[in-house]
Order: structure tokens, then sequence, then C-alpha cells
């Protein structure tokens, strides 16, 4: 069994969920795909790969919350490196490869994905400006200076994985990990990341009215711890 | 007095009583905010010079003011308080989902799961999948769980 753990989140990605698990089964580690309580065929789907670890959310939480299961069920397998995937076919599996090198070489705690240091070819303008608004946030939020926060591609060694309890089980949890990595002082380096953007992937997406609803999710933590 | 004090007083008073003698309900916390609530509205309707003394020793020009100012604050309350309640229930229905998922996990079997009918043939299939074992539990979260898709 591979030391190596990549959590992949999945929520109604049926059509798509097989070939991203299958690239990452040219790695030879250990995958474990949270249907998050899909209406389609994303659990059956990955039913018939059985070298994939599957949990199933009983009804839809978030990607915040199937990642937090995702990354508990690893550590408790003994998982000593853990990567976070998204399921929309954004990411390029050889970018998992060099993060896992990277995070045993660097001797940092997080290896965070970064387009903007990467290709992220076929950017919508308006997504691109979003992101970088993101990003000023998130320097104001949290004091990390970043190039990218909202990627799903993360590297993170077994103590820096023990320490994201996250409570956003919503989108707000890209900034989540961000807080703590602030809070904790943990270690991280930013590595160039090749983002493929598709009608598919557009279309599952954040738009401008989820932002929002990421600043009230962070607003209203506040309020109510 | 008029109709209108009558009216409404007859109404506060039972409404009083009813709060007074209610049994264990979500309203049992605040049963003796509730109540001073309703005899300040029993002395404002009954005596309305009382709220006005009132609100000028508050420094408020008029009654009516006092009791919008009252209304705007105690409105600001209940809603913090429902979605402290929701924000609860939401973090137990989450738990509780997490930990199905983690108890009804299907392990991957590594590298020793070769298949020609890509289908997995071994013990470990005829286990109970994730939420099979629990018929009854599986529709109340669905249900609970209705609204917007989270990604």
């Amino acid at each position: 069994m591979s030391s190596v753990w990549i959590i992949v989140p999945s929520f109604n990605e049926g059509s798509i969920i097989g070939t991203v698990t299958a690239e990452l089964e040219t790695l030879a580690h250990e995958i474990v795909v949270v249907d998050d309580g899909s209406d389609d065929d994303t659990y059956e789907v990955v039913r018939r790969m059985p070298r994939v670890h599957l949990l199933r959310h009983a009804v839809n939480l978030g990607q915040g919350a199937a990642l937090r299961t995702g990354i508990e069920y690893a550590l408790q397998n003994g998982a000593q490196t853990i990567v976070t995937f998204d399921a929309d076919g954004q990411h390029d599996v050889t970018d998992v490869a060099t993060g896992i090198r990277l995070i045993a070489t660097s001797g940092v705690d997080v290896v965070l994905g970064s387009r903007f240091l990467g290709t992220a070819a076929a950017m919508p303008r308006g997504r691109r400006a979003l992101l970088k608004a993101a990003v000023a946030f998130t320097r104001l939020h949290t004091g990390l200076t970043l190039t990218d926060t909202h990627v799903g591609l993360r590297v993170l060694t077994r103590a820096a994985a023990m320490t994201l309890k996250l409570q956003h089980s919503r989108m707000a949890h890209a900034t989540e990990i961000l807080q703590i990595i602030a809070r904790r002082r943990l270690t991280f380096v930013e590595m160039p990341i090749s983002m493929r953007y598709t009608p598919y992937s557009l279309a599952k997406g954040q738009s401008a009215l989820d932002s929002w609803a990421i600043l009230l999710s962070l607003l209203r933590a506040r309020l109510l711890p | 007095m008029t109709l209108f004090q009558i009216l409404s007083l007859a109404g506060l008073t039972a409404l009083g009583v009813a709060i007074a003698v209610l049994p264990k309900g979500p309203w049992r916390g605040a049963r003796v905010f509730l109540l001073l609530m309703v005899a300040a509205a029993i002395c404002g309707i009954a005596k309305p010079i009382v709220l006005q003394r009132f609100a000028e020793q508050l420094g408020i020009g008029r009654g009516a003011d006092l009791v919008t100012y009252f209304n705007a604050a105690a409105l600001f309350l209940c809603l913090m308080r429902m979605l402290a309640r929701e924000t609860a229930f939401e973090r137990q229905i989450a738990s509780l989902t997490r930990q199905m998922a983690l108890r009804d996990a299907r392990p991957g079997l590594g590298d020793a799961a070769e298949d020609p009918r890509g289908e997995c043939s071994t013990p470990q299939d005829k286990r109970p999948l994730a939420g099979e074992g629990d018929q009854d539990i599986v529709p109340a979260l669905r249900a609970a769980g209705t609204g917007k898709p989270r990604r």
C-alpha cells in the first residue's frame, strides 16, 4: 500500500470521474473518491473500479466536508502524504507527481498548486478577475502572499493534514485551509500547475455569486464560531 | 378605554397565560423574556403614558420610538438565535453523514485488484456498500438535506 493518498471529492461527476480516476491510477498511489451525495451515476461508476477506495455521503454536504471525510479516512489508514485533487478533469496528473516530489525534497508542510505560476489555458477573463480578487482578499484576511488561492490541487504532509479540521462544508473551505496554514504557521510553497478549462469544468466551476456565498459563510463563522 | 385596547388587552392576557402554562417546548427557555414582553405590551396599551415617561427617562422622544427600537433589537436577537440553531443543526447532519461514510467505506484493493471484467468480484464486494445498511436513515437524511446542491 502506498503512503501517498489522493483524495478526490466528487459531486455529480459521473460523466468524467471514470477518466479522472483512471488517469490517477497510473501514478500507483492510493485513490479515495468521496461521492458527496451525487444524484447521477458517480457512485456506480467508481464502484466498478476496485482499486479505488470509495466513500459516499448520504446527502450532499459540500466539497469541504467531502475533503474532510476523505482526509480522515486516509489518515486512519496510515497515509503519510495526502493530495487533494478536483474531480472535474481540470488538473493534470503529472502535477501530482511533481507535488509529491516537491514536498518530499523541500521539507515544507504544504504544497499549493498555482495556475498563475503555471498555465491556465482558455481561462475566461471574468474568472481571472474573480480569482485575482480572491488573492487580494486572502492576503488581507490571512496575511499570506500567494499567487492563487482556490486551486483544488494541494499536497500535504500527514502532520499538516491532521490540523485540517475543516468546519466549512462548502466552498469556503479553500479559504479556511489558508487560514489554518497562517494560524498554525505551516510552511508552504507554491507549485506551477497546468489547468484545463473546458465547457464542462466551467459549467461546474464557481460563479461570482458563489464568491458572495463564500464571503457570507466566512462572516457567519466569525459571528457564530 | 377603546375597543382596540380592550381586544388587544384580552388577546395579550390570553397569550401571557398560554406562555405561562406552556409545557416543554422550543420556547421554554425564553419564557421569562416572553412574559416580560407581554407585560410591557399590556402596560403600554393600557397606560400609554407609562411608555412615554419611560422613553423620556431614556432620552428617547416618544414611547412609539422606544417600541420600534426594542422591536428591532428583539428581531435581531431572534435571527441570531435561529442562525445559531441552524448552524448547529447543519454541523450535526454533516458529522453524522461523515461518520456513516467512514463506517461504510469500500476499501480499495490495490494492485491485487485485477479483474478482466472490470468488476470487483472479491468477497469485499459482498459487503454492504455505503448507505445500503441504512435504508431507513438515508431517505430521512436526504429529506433533511434537500436544497441547493453544494459543491
